[in-house]
């Protein structure tokens, strides 16, 4: 096998006793890119840690351009051109772009003096490699998400990278980035470099790479080509079950809608929006980002109050100012980044779980009721399971599916009429997000309108019995799941992206 | 290039300078006099020292309230130990011992921030104390009259020019070492490996182990920077005063970090540059000399140097979001 970058042979790898890689065989295949999928918590990190010398392990070996090694420390695997890309990209914000390119370099070269004038012609060339126009002399505290990718990209290129590892290199960069994006794996694939390529996102995946290794349980559980490969096999490798995907079937009843919006707008966000949710219905709004979702979604709860139109909850007509007047109005919201939005994550998962209640739950003087207390979070939480949970763990300490079902289980105990998520899986594993979309049927199922903001066009399909497509501030299509292909949602989809490049 | 040099708080700090002279001098004229030039230059002197320690640990992420601490404890012990021996050393020599216990102290920061890992601003709060309090435990109390060569040292003159009416102004030698000492912490900052690794541990302390930076080395060379720099503040301060009293210096550290804040500096994103921070020491050496002479109460002068702050904070924060956009 000569064509072999990295081979990691019988690796073995435990923390407090606890096995997280078990006996594991993995390879890469140099200048291809592979992609690696699996759960959190199946050993990927610990994997990838392992392969840049930052954990040792404890039994095996690792062959790296046809050395062995029984010990592998990061400076040994950034001369075995090791690269990460982490997903927190490791990139400094108080330093110019050239300066973030090249240190890593310098560093590894052992230079003590600084050369600045050297530093921004390589960094301009690395940058150009990858086709990325960033000015090399602003800060990087300046710069996009996807231009901070760009950025860390160039920087392991400089590096003289063989392998370049990207840890869920989508979770924060927008469709037409990632288009980038995987177009600069192909290029790069194409000048020699391996990638190694870490995602939840199983399109994606069929799209990037040449091979496919699943992981689960510390163990790969598939190798082998994408060719074949179909969403539902990499599903079951992921978790071990199969996932049953159905659609959501619903019926209207014969009273008049929860949610009903007429005309709404909000200058240079939306306009014109009309549609209507009734009792039980779980609606879609899908669309590119960009396209007034999220801002759609937060005037319906009073973040970013709409300039004009109407809103009728039960046939009421009701102004929405704020958040207090749309809890009033019994609307809750569960926004899409739940760490720095949605959950105080130092806090204990039952706080947590309570937190809209206070008011409840507290005596006339603003004293809290303890008993009380107790007993509202232990219902609010025993409503779905949630792993490894204990009531005074923080949440922080929980995984992302986790911490989402946790944020939405404090908004259910509001019990609101209307709930409206907003992009409810981002960043979640395959296994919580099919837990996440029986909780959202459950919830319907007892009455409560749901809103789903996604552009997740799969998960839309699984969660919703109809769903509208949003376009530049504007309803363009309204679909009924059932009646509709996901080709035909696709085609409408990429219809809007050609229509906004032209 | 030309729009971004122009919106940079050294520019704006230069134009406030010129701006501000400009009013003073057109209530008092003697502003700009030889003699007052020459005595803002000795009353910024230490507070340009000092704020170099605090941009060094600014820039590394970090807030730091034991300088003061250090510098008083060197320029009392060093005078005392001087005294106790009947010693009358050479100015270098005294140097050397100021700076070799300042080593020391910083070292014992460092001790502190790589072993218990605790946050810069704690550790230092804590010394703070620790350093002041050893003093009185263990130096000694009181007042001293410094051996004879510092205080010639601290008289030393480096220009002298008689005026019409034959007042003599006079520049002390002691605005060179701010001259020297700022040159060799920009080289550092701007040209060393070490200096950018400040930078990189204040921007991303994560990020920079990750790109192999040796961190608790770079704190304890850091400190040790740090501790050097405030015992020459301290020599110099034993030197200008003539007499030291346990205690002195402390309690002044809030004025040094304001310049610092102003010359544009901030601990929680690790930026910060010597040229903006010597500015910002100007900038409040002239605002607190002129309204000393125009008999501004000092508690109206500490006003306006709140009002300073925010405004330089404020335009700093707004000058950040245009770039945003």
């Amino acid at each position: 096998m000569g064509n072999h970058l990295i081979e990691l042979k019988h690796i073995r790898k435990s923390f407090f006793g606890v096995d997280v890689l078990k006996d594991l065989n993995f390879s890469i295949e140099k200048g291809v890119s592979t992609s690696l999928i699996g759960e959190n918590g199946c050993g990927k990190s610990t994997m990838i840690k392992i392969i840049s010398g930052f954990y040792e392990f404890d039994y095996g070996e690792i062959v790296i351009n046809g050395k062995k090694y029984h010990h592998l420390t990061p400076i040994e695997a950034m001369h075995e051109g090791i690269q990460v890309v982490y997903q927190d990209f490791s990139l400094f914000p108080n330093i110019t772009v050239a300066e973030n390119i090249m240190t890593n370099s310098l560093i590894a070269d052992n230079r003590r003096g600084i050369p600045w004038k050297e530093m921004t012609q390589s960094a301009k060339k690395a940058l150009e490699r990858i086709g990325a126009d960033i000015d090399t002399d602003i800060l990087v505290s300046e710069l996009s998400v996807a231009q901070k990718q760009l950025v860390a990209i160039a920087r392991a290129i400089v590096m003289d990278a063989k392998l370049i590892i990207m840890d869920e290199p989508t979770s924060a960069i927008t469709y037409k980035e990632i288009e980038i994006l995987l177009k600069i794996v192909q290029e790069l694939n194409a000048a020699g470099i391996a990638v190694l390529f870490v995602s939840h996102k199983l399109d994606e995946v069929k799209a990037v790479s040449k091979n496919v290794s699943v992981m689960r349980n510390g163990n790969i559980v598939y190798s082998g080509g994408i060719e074949g490969m179909t969403q539902e096999k990499m599903v079951f490798y992921m978790t071990g079950r199969e996932l049953v995907s159905r659609t959501f079937i619903y019926e209207r009843p014969n009273t008049e809608p929860v949610l009903q919006v007429k005309g709404l707008g909000l200058k240079n966000y939306y306009k014109d929006i009309n549609f209507d949710v009734y009792e039980g219905e779980v609606v879609g709004i899908t669309g590119l980002l960009g396209c007034g979702r999220s801002e759609l979604a937060k005037s319906l709860f009073g973040l970013m109050p709409c300039d004009c139109g109407e809103i009728y909850m039960h046939g009421n007509a009701v102004q929405i100012r704020s958040v207090r007047d749309a809890m009033k109005s019994k609307i809750a919201y569960v926004p899409e980044d739940r760490l720095t939005e949605g959950l105080h994550l130092s806090s204990s998962i039952s706080d947590n779980a309570i937190v809209c209640l206070m008011e409840k739950l507290s005596s006339r003087c603003g004293f809290l009721n303890k008993r009380k207390m107790v007993e509202t979070y232990q219902e609010v939480l025993n409503r779905v399971s949630i792993a490894g949970m204990e009531y005074d763990k923080e949440v922080r300490m929980l995984s992302g599916g986790n911490q989402q079902k946790v944020l939405l289980l404090k908004w259910i105990a509001t019990e609101p009429d209307l709930l409206i998520l907003n992009c409810p899986t981002v960043g979640v594993d395959v296994g919580s997000k099919s837990d996440i979309h029986e909780l959202v049927h459950k919830i319907a199922e007892t009455g409560v309108s749901v809103v789903v903001i996604s552009d997740d066009l799969p998960e839309i399909r699984q969660l919703c019995n109809r769903a509208y497509m949003m376009h530049d501030g504007m309803f363009c299509n309204e679909f009924k799941i059932s009646e509709t292909t996901s080709e035909e949602m696709e085609h409408f989809l990429t219809n809007n992206i050609k229509g906004r490049e032209e | 290039m030309a729009k971004r040099i122009l919106k940079s708080n050294e520019c704006v700090l230069i134009v406030l300078i010129a701006v501000l002279l400009v009013a003073f001098y057109t209530v008092n004229p003697a502003v700009l006099s030889l003699g007052n030039v020459f005595s803002m230059c000795s009353s910024a002197t230490l507070n340009a020292i000092f704020a170099l320690p605090v941009l060094l640990i600014f820039v590394s992420g970090g807030i730091d309230l034991s300088f003061m601490a250090i510098a008083s404890f060197i320029m009392f012990t060093t005078t005392k130990i001087l005294l106790n021996n009947n010693w009358n050393p050479s100015i270098v020599i005294v140097f050397l011992i100021g700076i070799g216990m300042g080593i020391g102290l910083g070292c014992i920061n460092a001790l502190f921030v790589n072993a218990i890992k605790l946050p810069i601003f704690i550790v230092t709060l804590a010394t703070q104390f620790l350093f002041d309090g050893s003093i009185l435990a263990f130096v000694g109390t009181g007042k001293q009259v410094v051996p004879g060569k510092m205080a010639d040292f601290g008289k030393m003159a480096l220009l002298q020019i008689e005026s019409d009416g034959g007042r003599i102004s006079t520049l002390r030698a002691t605005v060179l070492i701010v001259v020297v000492l700022y040159i060799l912490i920009w080289l550092l900052l701007w040209h060393t490996r070490l200096g950018r690794n400040f930078y990189l541990i204040g921007g991303d302390m994560q990020a920079a182990e990750r790109a192999g930076i040796n961190v608790k080395k770079t704190y304890v060379l850091l400190f040790v920077i740090v501790g050097a720099i405030c015992g020459i503040g301290g020599i110099v301060n034993a030197c200008t005063l003539r007499t030291v009293i346990a205690g002195d210096l402390i309690g002044g550290e809030m004025p040094v970090i304001a310049a610092v804040i102003i010359g544009g500096a901030n601990a929680e994103e690790g930026k910060g540059n010597v040229v903006a921070t010597l500015l910002g020491v100007i900038l409040i050496t002239v605002i607190s000399n002129n309204l000393t002479i125009l008999k501004v109460p000092s508690y109206m002068q500490e006003f306006i140097l709140g009002i300073f702050i925010i405004l330089s904070t404020v335009s700093q924060v707004l000058r950040n979001r245009q770039k945003y956009r």
